[in-house]
């Protein structure tokens, strides 16, 4: 059994506005097993993001405060550690990519310069190693001509290449996890295609754990060794991949497969999930899901359902599959 | 079938200017000569990845862009089609063939006073204000497309206000509550401001906006891409009884190849400015012709972990629409590019009926009458 | 998160309303805002001639010259050269501040309103005829513009204040020409001209309002450029004749503070610090509330 990276146990992540407090991240617990793909799916506003940020330590504080939970990584706590302590492990051992490639590059400083930099404050390699390493890099995140493109500016490349670029600088320390938070929701399905074969392939060649967030399920489908659906900053279900397509259980799951248009199935009748999604603040007691759910029962209004075990690595948060039920 | 909208020739050049004098150094040709029909009830479908012009074609369409050149026949009769294209046909030969000025001249002429009389976009300032009843727009952005300091009831009845299509002020707050219960908005929230709705709501709004005048023709412009998925399929659903109840004709604009094929029963593919490929969502997805659509369809991903396609990877980036290259657009991401693709543009070919495609590979075919 | 956040309030309220209830909750600049009016009302007083300001201000008592402030119940600033109270004169001057600045900013809002608008909603010659006379006041300094219309027009009230927003309207209306000139490309810009609206609909109903807090915090701010440049005027004795003004103040300090007497200046610069300072902290958080990028975080 390989070693498990990361262990999140009851992480809740809130934020304290003036209008009350909203429960962005509400007793979510996952793991991440050594040199896999963990898919976190979920609509916006369902917390998928603000885990991620709880991760590395990057939740605004205010209004944002996690305020019960651990975060394990590699067995220690990250929750607990110094800022200090937190910071080498951010760039050294976790990092992350993020959604919008145009905005992340400093636009005034050469590529190779912002990936060697990266080197700079973790290892003790001379420049001329570091800029080496750097156009390695490039290489090896599949961009033609390396030695040249790291002579080049930002603004000189598209999108996909840019994304290219951040993943490159991500994966430079061998990072035992990377973290990409919808990284290819800003770019077109061919490079997207590409990007995501990139972090595939990069994840079976380094055996980096990836923590692959998305709203899109398709990407997890094709991406995916195992998935956590959220909904509401709680979290409904988690399975493997073939599993949690195969045979989903809980309503929420069920609505969401079925209400994607897929390519090649024009006549599918597309399932709709009425209603919208309730507001974080005054979410009440039972069920996020309850005013939406087709398969909703009186207990579901005042009690929240317990996370409930199907088979093993099959859990859903669902008073259909409660004890009594059973 | 006849078609509400038809389309010839459409192209949208935006100049770039440089210099002390503002000198045209350049143009960005978002829009390079496409030619589209829109059969009146149907859904016709837009796709192409950023950048390709399908937005700019969109609002070049409903006539927000001025075009660079082409025609817009709105419910226009096929003989006064026929008409002015075969006008504009023998101008053409009669100038390839060097006849003399003065019979062109007069011929332009009368082509002039024709495009007066049914092409939209020769219509006086006023005149094409009055037609924009007809084809109104739905926006991509829920936050951006509504003015966030007028009240919904109000934006909604705009369009109610500019035509004066109402002889009361409870007329107007009739009709306006009427759109809002139509289109799936509590007609209570008439007097709330748009940022207190989310973005479902917000393009319901954006709809209603639309449906305010009575129009044949909407525009689609990624009306649900912004939208969370569980979203999407209420709007796609709204849209879909809204074409039944109205009578209306769509032109859906869109990114996502899944969206877009389920959504509409034609399909044209973008490409640099360019339509390459149109055909019926059957046969697009299952004779795809043009190795671009081939290249765009198997990159989509699809919801079912037990399916692993063989992925087509176009190499390099789509080009600059400043300067694009010489003979066919995608020639230089193309995998299965010859010597005549790098020389000449290919003509639009008719392999199979009702399925054109802009590309080399098909010469032998007949060519598509456009 | 903070998008998911839906309005608590039952009924509609609009994005400028939301914007005042922000504002109201800034102590400072509500503490800010308390004292502008009290200078308004201080305006009032020597426009009203309220308690006979007017005659005590230019009552000259010369058994009275400069009086030392706090000294004497009835001249607590003390007194100047020709024994005039100085607390009253400052008074007097807080009415022309404010008339100055005041008009200035009514005189200039029309004319940035009309070439920014105008220009960046058209583009096109409009444009470049307007961005060439802009141009053109800029690279003059804005003194040498004030002092020769001044000295051609004469030293009247209305001179200044007009000269002030001859120098003062090409900021205002290059930022009104940039909005524009995003503004057209808005989608709702773009959907109201898909319904068929006009030029004067789109730009009166959708793209001013949208940008008007450009203008009101400009307007504000109009007032501290004019009070320190009313301040420069005066010294190389400029200003307005026959009335006192903080500057005319202040120039005439330059000769008491020889012999010692630094009542006027001490005057004049309390006034003009309090009044300033308030409306600059009173003027940024007008533009933090008004900022249509915090329009969501109630």
């Amino acid at each position: 059994m390989s070693n498990t990276i990361l262990e999140i146990h009851n992480l809740k992540t809130y934020f304290h506005t003036e209008e009350g407090i909203v429960r962005a991240v509400d007793d979510v617990s996952f793991h991440i097993q050594e040199g896999e793909i963990l898919g976190l799916v979920g609509e916006s506003g369902c917390g998928k993001s603000v885990t991620s940020l709880s991760i590395m330590g990057l939740v605004p504080v205010p209004p944002g405060k996690i305020e019960d939970g651990e975060i394990l990584f590699k067995g220690k706590d990250l929750l607990k550690m110094s800022d200090k302590e937190l910071q080498k492990i951010r760039g050294d051992e976790i990092t992350m990519i993020f959604q919008e490639p145009m905005t992340a590059l400093n636009p005034v400083s050469k590529i190779g310069d912002q990936i060697a930099e990266v080197l700079e404050f973790h290892s003790d390699l001379s420049k001329k190693e570091r800029w080496e390493k750097a156009v390695e890099m490039i290489r090896l995140v599949g961009i033609p001509e390396p030695e040249k493109r790291a002579d080049s500016y930002p603004h000189e490349m598209s999108g996909g290449m840019r994304q290219r670029i951040l993943i490159a600088m991500a994966l430079i320390k061998d990072p035992s996890l990377l973290i990409a938070d919808e990284p290819t929701t800003a770019l077109d399905v061919t490079i997207q295609a590409q990007i995501l074969d990139l972090i595939k392939k990069l994840n079976e060649q380094f055996h980096s754990a990836v923590l692959l967030i998305t709203h899109d399920l398709a990407v997890i489908a094709e991406n995916a060794d195992r998935v956590v659906v959220m909904y509401a900053g709680k979290m409904v279900e988690s399975a493997d991949v073939k599993t949690l397509f195969g045979n989903p259980k809980h309503p929420y799951t069920r609505g969401l497969l079925k209400s994607i248009p897929v390519l090649g199935e024009p006549d599918k009748k597309l399932h709709i999930i009425e209603g919208n999604v309730p507001n974080l603040i005054d979410l009440p007691p039972g069920c996020p899901f309850y005013n939406r759910c087709p398969e909703a029962m009186d207990r579901c209004i005042n009690e929240l359902p317990v996370i409930t075990t199907l088979e093993e690595g099959h859990t859903v948060r669902c008073h259909l599959y409660g004890e009594e039920n059973k | 079938m006849s078609n509400l909208v038809e389309i010839y020739d459409l192209k949208k050049h935006f100049p770039i200017k440089a210099g002390l004098f503002k000198k045209t150094v350049g143009h960005i040709k978002a829009v390079d000569g496409i030619t589209l029909k829109i059969p009146k009830g149907e859904t016709v479908g837009l796709v192409g990845e950023s950048g390709c012009g399908k937005t700019t074609a969109g609002r070049t369409i409903t006539a927000l862009y001025k075009p660079t050149a082409g025609e817009m026949f709105f419910d226009t009769s096929r003989e006064d089609i026929d008409e002015l294209l075969a006008l504009k046909k023998k101008i053409k030969g009669l100038r390839e063939s060097g006849t003399d000025s003065a019979q062109i001249h007069d011929l332009e002429h009368e082509l002039v006073l024709l495009r007066k009389r049914m092409d939209m976009y020769s219509l006086p300032k006023r005149e094409l204000n009055k037609r924009r009843r007809d084809f109104q727009m739905v926006f991509q952005d829920p936050y951006g497309s509504l003015n966030p300091r007028i009240p919904v009831g109000d934006i909604i009845g705009e369009g109610l206000d500019i035509h004066r299509m109402y002889s009361s002020k409870k007329e107007r707050k009739e009709k306006i509550q009427d759109l809002m219960a139509k289109t799936g908005i509590d007609p209570a929230y008439i007097n709330r401001y748009p940022h207190e709705f989310s973005g479902g709501q917000r393009q319901r709004i954006g709809i209603a906006r639309a449906l305010s005048l009575n129009p044949k023709l909407l525009v689609l412009d990624e009306p649900v891409s912004a939208l969370d998925v569980s979203i999407q399929v209420q709007i796609l659903d709204l849209l879909e009884k809204l074409q039944s109840d109205f009578d209306l004709t769509y032109l859906f604009i869109a990114h996502d190849l899944s969206v877009v094929e389920y959504f509409s029963q034609e399909v044209a593919v973008m490409y640099l400015g360019k339509i390459v490929e149109k055909a019926s969502r059957e046969k697009l997805y299952k004779d795809k012709l043009h190795p671009y659509t081939k290249a765009l369809i198997s990159a989509v991903p699809i919801p079912d972990p037990n399916k692993k396609r063989q992925r087509i990877i176009l190499e390099g980036d789509v080009p600059s629409p400043v300067s694009p290259p010489k003979g066919c657009y995608f020639h230089p991401r193309c995998s299965e590019c010859m010597e005549i693709c790098k020389q000449e543009e290919p003509p639009v070919f008719e392999p199979k009926e009702g399925h054109t495609v802009q590309c080399w590979l098909y010469k032998g075919s007949k060519l598509a009458d456009e | 998160m903070a998008q998911k956040i839906v309005s608590k309030y039952k009924e509609g309220k609009s994005p400028f309303v939301l914007s005042m209830i922000r504002l109201g909750r800034n102590k400072l600049a509500m503490a800010a805002l308390f004292i502008v009016v009290f200078y308004i009302m201080l305006a009032a007083i020597g426009q009203f001639n309220i308690f006979h300001i007017k005659d005590i201000a230019s009552n000259n008592d010369f058994d009275l010259r400069y009086m030392k402030p706090f000294q004497n119940i009835h001249h607590i600033f003390g007194t100047d050269n020709f024994g005039r109270d100085v607390f009253a004169r400052a008074i007097m001057g807080t009415k022309i501040s404010l008339f100055l600045g005041f008009l200035s900013g009514l005189l200039m809002i029309p004319i940035a309103i009309f070439f920014g608008s105008l220009s960046g909603y058209y583009s096109g010659w409009f444009d470049d005829i307007a961005m060439y006379i802009m141009s053109v006041i800029v690279a003059i300094p804005g003194m040498l513009i004030i002092l020769s219309l001044i000295q051609v027009v004469g030293r009247s009230f209305f001179t200044i204040a007009f000269a002030f927003a001859i120098t003062g309207w090409v900021g205002l209306a290059r930022v009104i020409r940039g909005s524009f000139m995003q503004a057209k490309e808005f989608e709702y810009v773009l959907a109201a001209k898909n319904l068929g609206a006009g030029d004067a609909r789109i730009i009166f109903k959708h793209i001013l309002p949208n940008i008007f807090h450009f203008i009101i915090v400009r307007f504000v701010l109009n007032f501290v450029g004019v009070i320190k440049s009313e301040v420069f005027l005066a010294y190389i004795g400029l200003s307005i004749i026959g009335v006192p003004t903080w500057g005319t103040m202040l120039d005439d300090s330059k000769l008491e503070l020889m012999s010692g007497n630094w009542q006027n200046l001490i005057a004049a610069t309390i006034f003009m610090f309090l009044f300033l300072v308030s409306l600059n902290i009173f003027g940024d958080a007008l533009r933090d509330a008004l900022d249509p990028k915090l329009k969501n975080v109630v």
